[in-house]
């Protein structure tokens, strides 16, 4: 009789144990910390040639993060700080449009993307350069960065960010955003870690 | 209740043994080198990577700058190269056209073009970097199988590229720091 209670008694502590090993690996491992925001706001930017290093953030809201299990965020956040070591994976589309007409036969670059600020130090770690050109000077475009891996270190703040690559003439009211669509999106990100093993990486 | 305990512990190896299995079956490489191109149309010119160029590696091996796929399954790929041809032009009705090509068993037995990207330089523009990207594509892949990244000057193009020697046309984009890189992921077996 007490045999079989204690045999009982097992099985109980064997179910907990179950249950227990099963929910820590569903919040450790099932979903990888992930961020997504998605917009449909619009925004202007004034960009001039030779000033490349000048970084022009793009303004988010925190009523358009679709999912965030990656950042600390409340209501003070003002930036978004990577919560610790590891390759993180990063993508995001830019519907942009110059709005100009004099890159025909004129320089065109520009460059879209997420930057890590670290110490002060800004610097794309993930993105596209899109040469405009005649047939789309005046017109909506949309800019993917595909998913690129990289290596963050604790701290460093990631941020999206259009800058000018190489043009020829100032962009005085480029705009990021739907024109005459009335619903689109905009401006899109993601960012999700998907190792937290140690390692380095040189430049980016 | 030593045999809970003994299963606690078992259990416990179990899991950690799994997480240490939980990354991402991923393959990231970049160059951070700038690649020189010949002023050669028609010709397939290899961008190469070097084992010090990968950031992120679960699912191939390197080896002689060959990257090779470790196991057969349905992998996702894509790839950039930023390149600045590195010459003014003359005129408007100038053009250069370019493609770059991500290829599974180049010059062997099952040779297949992956996904490709082309763009036209024009007039203004011959000496600004310019992004090729392909996009991301699922495809099927067997363990052996080389994946690599090539350029194509296309005939088309009405002038040449920068002849200089001393020249890299696949370069850092002014205000960037990506220059060419390729990614693959192991969608499933």
């Amino acid at each position: 009789m007490v045999k079989r209670k204690a045999v009982l008694k097992n099985n109980v502590y064997m179910k907990y144990f179950v249950v227990l090993l099963f929910t820590t690996n569903i919040f450790c491992f099932a979903q990888s910390p992930e961020f997504h925001y998605k917009t449909r706001n619009s925004q202007t930017f004034r960009i001039r040639p030779g000033t490349e290093k000048t970084f022009h953030y793009v303004s988010m809201d925190k009523k358009d993060i679709v999912e965030n299990t990656l950042f600390s965020i409340d209501n003070e956040t003002k930036k978004l700080v990577i919560p610790e070591n590891g390759f993180y994976e990063i993508s995001g589309s830019f519907r942009f449009n110059p709005s100009t007409s004099n890159i025909r036969y004129n320089r065109g670059g520009l460059n879209f993307g997420i930057v890590g600020i670290n110490a002060g130090v800004e610097q794309y770690v993930a993105a596209t350069r899109k040469s405009f050109d005649k047939d789309d000077q005046d017109d909506f475009s949309i800019i993917v960065v595909y998913p690129t891996i990289v290596y963050l270190q604790k701290d460093v703040v990631v941020a999206p960010a259009i800058s000018a690559g190489l043009i020829g003439n100032v962009l005085l009211g480029c705009e990021l955003g739907c024109g005459k669509q009335k619903s689109c999106t905009s401006f899109e990100w993601k960012i999700k870690r998907i190792s937290n093993e140690e390692g380095h990486q040189k430049y980016y | 209740m030593k045999k809970v305990i003994r299963n606690i512990i078992k259990g416990l190896i179990l899991f950690f043994c799994f997480a240490g299995k939980a990354q991402e079956p991923s393959f990231y490489i970049r160059s951070i080198r700038s690649i020189h191109l010949e002023d050669t149309a028609g010709i397939l010119q290899p961008l190469r990577f070097k084992e010090v160029d990968v950031v992120y590696n679960k699912i191939v091996q390197m080896s002689a700058d060959n990257i090779t796929v470790g196991s057969n399954g349905t992998y996702e790929v894509s790839a950039f190269a930023n390149i600045n041809p590195g010459v003014m032009g003359s005129s408007s009705k100038d053009s250069i056209q370019m493609e770059l090509y991500l290829i599974k068993n180049y010059k062997k037995p099952g040779e297949t073009i992956l996904g490709s990207s082309k763009f036209g330089f024009t007039y203004g523009n011959f000496d600004v970097a310019s992004g090729l990207h392909i996009a991301p594509a699922k495809v099927q892949l067997y363990s052996g199988d080389d994946l690599s990244l090539y350029v194509k000057i296309l005939p088309t193009s009405t002038i040449g590229i920068n002849k200089s020697a001393k020249y890299d046309h696949v370069t850092k984009p002014t205000g960037m720091d990506q220059i060419a890189g390729m990614r693959i992921v192991k969608v499933s077996e």
